[in-house]
């Protein structure tokens, strides 16, 4: 016979002189089976679900539209150059929207726009490391690393990816985001690295007179000429009423030495009314150029003298000046300052210069225009930049007398 | 809990009133109508035969059906919240200050009254609920409670108690848990069982981390790894965050920058060393406040509680003025934190305000949870410290997510005193593990700098000023296992061989004042032999007969020096000593142990506490 005891199962006294719980042996009705009610437990499981799943989609709906609405209202804002408005409609939308990427895009970069830069980092590198080939994110990291003064290489890499990353489809992007790494580039002073990109940027280039334009602009920046040229030319084949690329081409010309076609460039570019600042200062450079320079092969020999002896006075001028300024005497018996000694070489010269032995002996054109180059440089080296005629007879020079 | 009972038995009538609904439901339709109905219930009955389980399997099956259903009510729970919180401030995240007073004070009422006389079990944190439940219920949460904890805690949470829904949701699946167990008549040891199970799917799904959840629950509420509840709590953990990602994604609480990595410099050891002194005593600082408060507002008439929550809420609404972060859950901000939107001196004033808004909140008697804000406030230290070093030592310093991550764990540590699941929890959140040498340089003293300010944790002093002593899993923990080494006696008496002849051992046993001898059979089998029997033998002139003639049979069991005691004490049962041998050589005998002994550690250790 037992005594008192709690049944194991249910928790209640077994009263004393009794076996089994009077509770747990009774029989339990089919409903009450705990097979049944597990199965009803599955049921009710069931229908939680759908009702949690209709719940949910209402809060999803809900949260999306107000988070777009947000969104929107910072592009709104955007618009209108409110960097803290827009962070502050950006950050509401991503209350209710945490995780939608776009929001965390426009947010990062409404916060580059406002210097927050860490900030800005954090989220561009969370969406980064979810999505390394994102196009946009890419280019986000790459503008926030330039404002940070971040390492080149990193800002190439972040273009780079960015150019070969997932766009939807949007060309003129990639074509819009090469322009600016070879802005970037240029502005580095990584003119091998922006030729490169040049060389692929051209042929990506749309059949657009300005998006042309633009590419022979960034050529010039990074002194490839021809190429420069070539699309300056291609654009005012599409269309010719465009002061600026006339002014490029011009540029372009009067780089490469082709200074008739640069004074028929600049010429229309000033007609055309060009707003570059340098289009007439070149235009008459070149026309300098043109009017002083002796190797032009399109004039005949006694243009050629003529010009050669205007260069000499032109120089000669201008190193009476220069000694002037500078308060030295020129004519000295025994010459000391670079200015003296050119200017006793030029006394030695003069009497060919003038003589009528200029036409039986050509090669004195080159000792004479070789002088006159010297003179230019050593004024140059002791006077400053020269302008006019005397400019233009410095890079004559340069041009090492190359004719047009 | 103080309103638990134990679990109410099924009705008595249950048959004879399952009877008489059958023979009402035949009166009611045609012949052709039963015979239809009666297919159905034979289908019926298959099915459910095919079902039919053992209560082992059962258990499992269950842990699987009540994490998927508090799974599917923390979703709920988590909805109703934001619904709470969009209908209250509006969408945007700045709310009109007059929205800001006004929201919470009226809350606060309508929760006080509601606690006061609907639900006053819900009080508080759910996790010291669950506790008693466990240890003094028998496992049986009033489902009643889960109503309350559900409706209140959302109430209070989405009007911007400065709280969190994790120690709710716990309860929420806790109570759920012990509803269905009792449903389904489950022996009382597994309703006790069942109870942890629902409260590791409830924190799953609200953490949205099943590991932390799993831990935390066998650190602090089971308090053992037992194995008879590890793959239930599991299987449960794993259903409900299943069901929580499947609804509202598997994007963490707060998204933890790309950025938040390792340390950037070895130095960097010695800055989470100082967030680990900052935040063990910012931990301290907040347990003391809410461990003197919390006494002194309960004791307050009675009908102050019906306003001790809206003054609360105004409160809250006036640091909200300044500071709107510091209300709810606050699970944004920190995301933002971690993200560096917020200079170092505006994360440290936040800190602060989070500690007296969850103070006053919790004091209070509104119902929360206490995880969201002790995560909000490490954050908030973590990235606070991350900023100063950055402002002194920018090239030495890594991204501030990473401080404010290792300050959550750091403040779970020294305030929840919780250690592993701190660990585990940033670990989970992060997905990287190279953050855990700071986190564990941090959280270790954090948790050490607690334990040596406080010493008994802030669960169990909410429990010991509820008047309920429940087990202190953190005492246990640390208290001193004793083993068999502690309690085992060096070799005195001569130990008998087997093939050794009776008289041989007569006369070894002879200076011997003891009446039992240990004999070595050989191979590690050993038994007792009484001096008595020794000399029966001689008498009877068997004197050179071997001794194992008489001792081979039952053999006795042995022990090894580094057991337990608890295992001597189940062994030594009816004997009196037992052999201690080396586990290398079980022939080799390293000393014995009696009853009198094991009882002599017990004893000391009993009079040292």
């Amino acid at each position: 016979m037992r005594g008192d005891r709690i049944c194991p199962k249910c928790g209640q006294t077994i009263p004393r002189g009794t076996a089994e719980c009077p509770i747990c042996a009774r029989p339990i009705s089919f409903y009450l089976r705990r097979e049944t009610l597990l199965l009803v437990c599955f049921a009710v499981l069931a229908i939680l679900f759908t009702i949690t799943g209709f719940a949910v989609k209402l809060y999803h709906g809900r949260e999306q539209s107000l988070a777009r609405s947000w969104y929107n209202r910072g592009e709104n804002s955007l618009q209108k150059r409110d960097a803290a408005g827009a962070i502050e409609d950006f950050r509401n939308a991503l209350f209710h929207e945490p995780g939608e990427p776009l929001y965390q895009l426009r947010l990062a970069q409404a916060l580059t726009n406002s210097d927050h830069f860490l900030e800005a980092r954090s989220y561009l590198l969370r969406l980064w490391a979810g999505d390394p080939a994102n196009g946009p994110v890419n280019l986000a990291l790459a503008r926030l690393t330039i404002s940070q003064g971040g390492p080149p290489s990193q800002v190439i890499t972040y273009f780079q990816s960015a150019i070969d990353g997932v766009w939807n489809g949007q060309t003129e992007d990639r074509f819009a985001i090469r322009e600016e790494l070879c802005e970037y580039l240029i502005d580095h002073g990584e003119r091998t690295e922006a030729a490169v990109e040049l060389a692929a940027l051209a042929p990506e280039t749309p059949n657009n007179a300005k998006l042309i334009t633009q590419v022979g602009t960034l050529f010039s920046q990074a002194q490839d000429y021809a190429l420069a040229l070539k699309e300056f030319q291609q654009s005012l084949h599409l269309n010719a009423h465009q002061p600026d690329a006339w002014a490029g081409a011009g540029q372009a010309a009067f780089a490469l030495g082709q200074y008739r076609a640069a004074t028929h460039e600049l010429s229309r570019a000033v007609a055309e009314r060009s707003q570059d600042p340098d289009a007439v200062r070149v235009l008459g450079l070149a026309r300098d150029i043109l009017e002083i320079n002796p190797f032009d092969r399109h004039i005949p020999v006694q243009d050629r003298r003529r010009r050669a002896f205007r260069a000499f006075q032109t120089a000669m001028v201008r190193l009476n000046q220069c000694a002037q300024s500078k308060g030295e005497t020129l004519g000295v018996q025994d010459p000391q300052s670079k200015l003296q000694t050119v200017y006793a070489d030029a006394l030695k010269m003069k009497p060919q210069v003038q003589s009528k032995a200029f036409q039986r002996n050509p090669d004195l054109l080159d000792s004479e225009m070789g002088l006159v180059f010297r003179i230019e440089e050593v004024t140059k080296d002791e006077c400053g930049a020269p302008s006019g005629l005397d400019e233009a007879l410095v890079l004559i020079s340069s041009k090492n007398g190359a004719p047009d | 809990m103080e309103d638990g009972t134990p679990a109410r038995p099924a009705s008595a009538d249950d048959a004879s009133a399952g009877r008489e609904h059958e023979n009402r439901v035949a009166s009611l339709f045609p012949a052709r109508w039963q015979a239809v109905r009666a297919e159905l219930r034979r289908w019926l009955a298959k099915i459910i035969e095919g079902l039919s389980l053992r209560e082992g399997n059962l258990f499992l099956v269950l842990s699987v059906v009540i994490g998927l259903a508090s799974g599917l009510l923390v979703v709920c729970f988590h909805i109703s919240i934001e619904w709470i919180h969009l209908w209250s401030f509006g969408s945007s995240l700045s709310s009109s200050p007059l929205r800001l007073l006004l929201v919470p004070t009226v809350a606060g009422l309508g929760i006080a009254a509601c606690v006061m006389t609907f639900f006053r079990q819900v009080r508080g944190s759910g996790v010291n609920q669950t506790k008693a439940a466990v240890y003094i219920y028998d496992g049986y949460i009033p489902f009643r409670t889960v109503i309350g904890k559900f409706l209140l805690s959302a109430l209070a949470i989405g009007s911007g108690q400065s709280l969190g829904p994790e120690d709710p949701s716990l309860q929420i699946g806790a109570g759920l848990a012990s509803a269905v167990g009792r449903r389904l008549r489950l022996s009382r040891e597994k309703i006790r069982m069942i109870a942890p199970v629902g409260a590791a799917a409830g924190l799953a799904a609200a953490f949205n981390a099943p590991i932390s959840a799993m831990i935390f629950v066998l650190e602090e509420v089971v308090g053992q790894w037992s194995a008879g509840v590890l793959g239930a709590i599991i299987l449960a953990a794993v259903s409900s965050a299943v069901v929580m990602r499947g609804f509202l994604g598997s994007e963490p609480l707060f998204r933890v920058p790309a950025t938040a990595n390792g340390v950037a410099h070895p130095s960097e050891f010695l800055a989470y060393g100082v967030l680990g002194v900052i935040g063990g005593f910012a931990g301290l600082t907040f347990t003391k406040v809410i461990v003197y408060l919390r006494p002194r507002l309960k004791a307050l008439p009675r009908s102050t509680q019906y306003f001790q929550p809206a003054i609360a809420g105004l409160i809250i609404g006036i640091i909200g003025l300044g500071f709107p972060q510091v209300m709810g859950s606050g699970y944004y901000f920190i995301d933002q934190a971690m993200h560096a939107q917020y200079v170092w001196q505006v994360l440290a004033l936040l800190a602060v305000f989070k500690i007296a808004a969850t103070t006053v909140s919790f004091t209070s008697g509104t119902p929360g949870g206490m995880f969201a804000p002790t995560l909000f406030i490490g954050a908030m230290i973590g990235g606070a410290v991350g900023g100063v070093e950055r402002h002194f030592f920018p090239a030495l310093t890594g991204p501030v997510g990473t401080y404010a991550l290792v300050g959550m764990g750091t403040m779970f540590a020294a305030f929840l005193r919780a250690p592993m699941t701190s660990v585990f929890m940033i670990l989970e959140l992060s997905g990287n593990y190279s953050i855990i040498l700071p986190v564990m340089v941090s959280n270790t003293i954090a948790y050490l700098i607690s334990r040596r300010y406080q010493a008994v944790s802030l669960f169990d002093m909410l429990s010991r000023q509820d008047g309920v002593e429940l087990p202190s899993i953190e005492e246990q923990r640390e208290k001193t296992a004793f083993r068999v080494e502690d309690a085992m006696r060096p070799i005195r008496d001569p130990v008998l061989s087997g093939s050794e002849t009776f008289r041989d051992a007569l006369q070894r046993i002879d200076q011997s004042s003891e009446q039992r001898f240990l004999v070595n059979l050989g191979r590690g089998v050993w038994n007792l032999i009484a001096r008595e029997t020794i000399q029966e033998q001689v008498r009877a002139g068997k004197g050179d007969q071997p001794l194992n003639t008489q001792v081979r049979a039952a053999p006795l069991p042995w022990l090894h020096p580094d057991q337990s005691l608890d295992t001597a004490l189940r062994l030594i049962a009816g004997r009196p000593s037992l052999p201690v041998v080396s586990r290398a050589h079980p022939e080799r005998l390293q000393g014995v142990v009696t009853l009198n002994d094991i009882l002599d550690v017990y004893g000391q250790a009993g009079t040292r506490a």
